[in-house]
């Protein structure tokens, strides 16, 4: 008998070495050019795991195929700190409130997505991108850019050690991040997910519903996104109109980093995790250098193109 | 002339121009000194810029592409052009420079998505992530003056004339011409399908390289038009121009998978919603629903064009 290699967990994790070996060599850059900044392992962490829920979404809409992209998650991520701020207006309580409200508008955006994409047949990168707009303008015009920053006391303890070291926010990436992984390994929706991503015709004959399954991620992507940002919210502790903004090329980064294919198919969410600790690593990295916005967002994307050169390259016509 | 006729009404930039009819129609009873010279010059001069973007996203489409650079490419021109002003460099090579640029950017994204095989979606949406943080190191804050003495010459234009409406109908010119050429039925069939026209003894790879340079070429114009039009320049100021071209050729009935199309609907299209974002500001809307309107208007239309053009597709039989 012979097992193919793919399925040894140690050859599992060999795929991970380069995004590992990485993040050891950033961090060790990061000592070298800047005494002291192991201490910001814990924040590095931190930040890290926000950017490992929300690139969830990414990773699950990015599996199902058909070149999938969420590009709203930014702004759902905006809307949610928002909403946050307006609905809650500092009480606890208002907390249960608000996150049936954020739900509803994640099914709603994601929903509008998932048609768009599947149904319309439009590019998912036209449709996010032009529905992110939409949510822009919408949480713009609620709040009259003057959002409030009254944050209910609970959120604030998200940047706060809960078990050992490991902040809250640690803490619930992780829970997040083992709960879709098992959905997405175990269940019959996440095997839904991968036969979609690896060949829709297939599927189809299959028998399974595409157009569904496909929307559904989309909504999940924004849900999460909007969840994640009560715990942007918490973290910041401020708030402004484009705070998610920069989220939306970081869970691309992130997902492109941790080895999910743009076809589809394959992937894990633990690659979106390390994906992410490589790339607030290298942020962190290059703020401690004391290097300017400007210069990090260039740096940023060209170490993207770099990637997507070196991990997205098509075939070539002549076989 | 019935046959003339019938192929007009018959072709896909015809309800871009219908689109375009009406609001200007509507734009007439809105405001109230539409025919007022001062304001034909304002629409002219503040609209040329995306109406170049608007032509050279659709050139690159039709092939089977998408450029998302497009926008923060004219934000880089602008700020260099006021920095090469600055420095004192003659004001006719300063226009020339800018060009240089927008095509030396053209010729990379080209280069990369042709030639390296990287699906344009990435390719071009980390390029415009570089170029964003390239503009910010440029000119960190908004500022500087292009050539006075050219700027005077751009407002006050020939005859009365500005000059930026005959930029327009140069570009409109060159959208609707360039389709009779022989590059631009290599344009098409590459959009079309690329295996095909590849295997047909096209260079699709040098067509597609061709297509980002011009495409880069009216970014580099855009750019310059900008920077008279406003007398100024700012880091940020072609971040979101994008979302509006993309919707703009899809209403214009070009097809984002390629091959389908003409310059000229994109040029109604974009005309389209100019006119649009005129009546929502007529209406006298305060800033914030005006922004999340002009989104909902975009979505509508994009959804409602896509619509449309399935719906034709499918009485044609070619879906």
């Amino acid at each position: 008998m012979d097992k193919t290699s793919i399925h040894r967990f140690s050859d599992k994790v060999k795929v991970y070495y380069p995004v590992i070996l990485a993040i050891v060599i950033l961090f060790v850059l990061g000592e070298a050019l800047s005494p002291g900044f192991l201490g910001n392992f814990n924040n590095i962490l931190m930040i890290a795991s926000f950017l490992a829920i929300v690139c969830i979404g990414q990773s699950l809409v990015i599996m199902v195929g058909g070149f999938g992209l969420d590009l709203s998650i930014g702004a759902m991520v905006t809307l949610g700190a928002l909403l946050t701020g307006k609905i809650c207006n500092g009480s606890n309580v208002k907390l249960l409130l608000l996150i049936p409200i954020l739900i509803f508008a994640g099914v709603v955006v994601g929903f509008i997505n998932g048609i768009g994409v599947q149904k319309l047949k439009i590019p998912p990168l036209a449709m996010t991108l032009i529905v992110s707009n939409v949510v822009v303008g919408f949480y713009t015009l609620i709040t009259r850019a003057m959002p409030t920053l009254n944050i209910p006391s609970v959120l604030v303890s998200m940047g706060k050690p809960l078990i050992g070291p490991l902040r809250t926010m640690t803490v619930i990436a992780i829970i997040f991040i083992v709960l879709f992984e098992w959905i997405l390994r175990k269940t019959r929706y996440g095997q839904k997910i991968f036969l979609c991503g690896s060949n829709r015709n297939a599927a189809k004959l299959a028998g399974i519903q595409v157009d569904l399954v496909v929307i559904s991620t989309y909504i999940l992507s924004a849900v999460i996104a909007a969840l994640s940002g009560i715990i942007l919210l918490g973290y910041v502790r401020s708030a402004s109109m484009d705070m998610g903004d920069v989220y939306t090329m970081q869970t691309l980064a992130a997902v492109v980093i941790g080895g999910i294919k743009m076809s589809g198919g394959k992937g894990s969410l633990v690659g979106g995790l390390l994906g992410s600790v490589m790339i607030t690593a290298l942020s962190s990295v290059l703020v401690s250098v004391g290097m300017l916005a400007s210069m990090r967002i260039f740096f940023e994307g060209l170490i993207l193109l770099a990637i997507i050169i070196m991990d997205c390259r098509q075939p070539k016509l002549r076989q | 002339m019935g046959n003339y006729l019938k192929k007009t009404v018959k072709s896909t930039s015809f309800p871009a121009f219908v689109l375009f009819a009406a609001f200007v129609v509507i734009n007439i009873f809105v405001t109230k000194n539409f025919f007022t010279l001062s304001y034909m010059k304002g629409v002219a001069i503040n609209n040329a810029p995306l109406i170049c973007l608007t032509v050279g996203m659709s050139v690159v489409i039709i092939s089977g592409g998408i450029d998302l650079s497009l926008g923060t490419m004219l934000s880089v021109v602008n700020t260099l052009c006021v920095t090469f002003t600055a420095w004192g460099i003659h004001p006719l090579l300063v226009i020339l420079m800018c060009f240089a640029v927008g095509v030396g950017i053209g010729m990379i994204n080209g280069i990369v998505v042709g030639y390296l095989r990287i699906p344009p979606l990435l390719a071009t949406f980390a390029m415009s992530t570089i170029l964003e943080g390239l503009a910010l190191i440029i000119l960190p804050k908004p500022g500087g003056n292009p050539h006075q003495g050219v700027m005077k010459w751009y407002r006050a234009g020939v005859a009365g004339i500005p000059i930026a409406t005959f930029a327009i109908l140069a570009v409109a010119l060159i959208g609707a011409f360039i389709w009779k050429s022989k590059f631009g039925i290599l344009v098409r069939a590459t959009g079309y399908n690329e295996k095909e026209a590849f295997f047909s003894g096209i260079q699709t790879s040098r067509i597609k390289l061709y297509t980002y340079m011009i495409a880069g070429f009216f970014g580099g114009l855009g750019g310059i038009l900008m920077t008279y039009g406003i007398n100024s320049a700012d880091a940020t100021i072609g971040t979101d121009m994008c979302m509006q071209c993309i919707a703009a050729c899809v209403i214009g009935g070009v097809d984002l998978a390629g091959g389908q199309g003409h310059s000229l609907g994109a040029f109604w299209g974009i005309l389209f919603l100019t006119f649009v974002s005129s009546v929502i500001v007529a209406l006298g809307l305060d800033t914030f629903s005006q922004s999340f309107w002009s989104g909902m208007v975009l979505l509508v239309s994009l959804l409602g064009s896509v619509i449309l053009m399935k719906r034709s597709k499918k009485a044609v039989g070619l879906d």
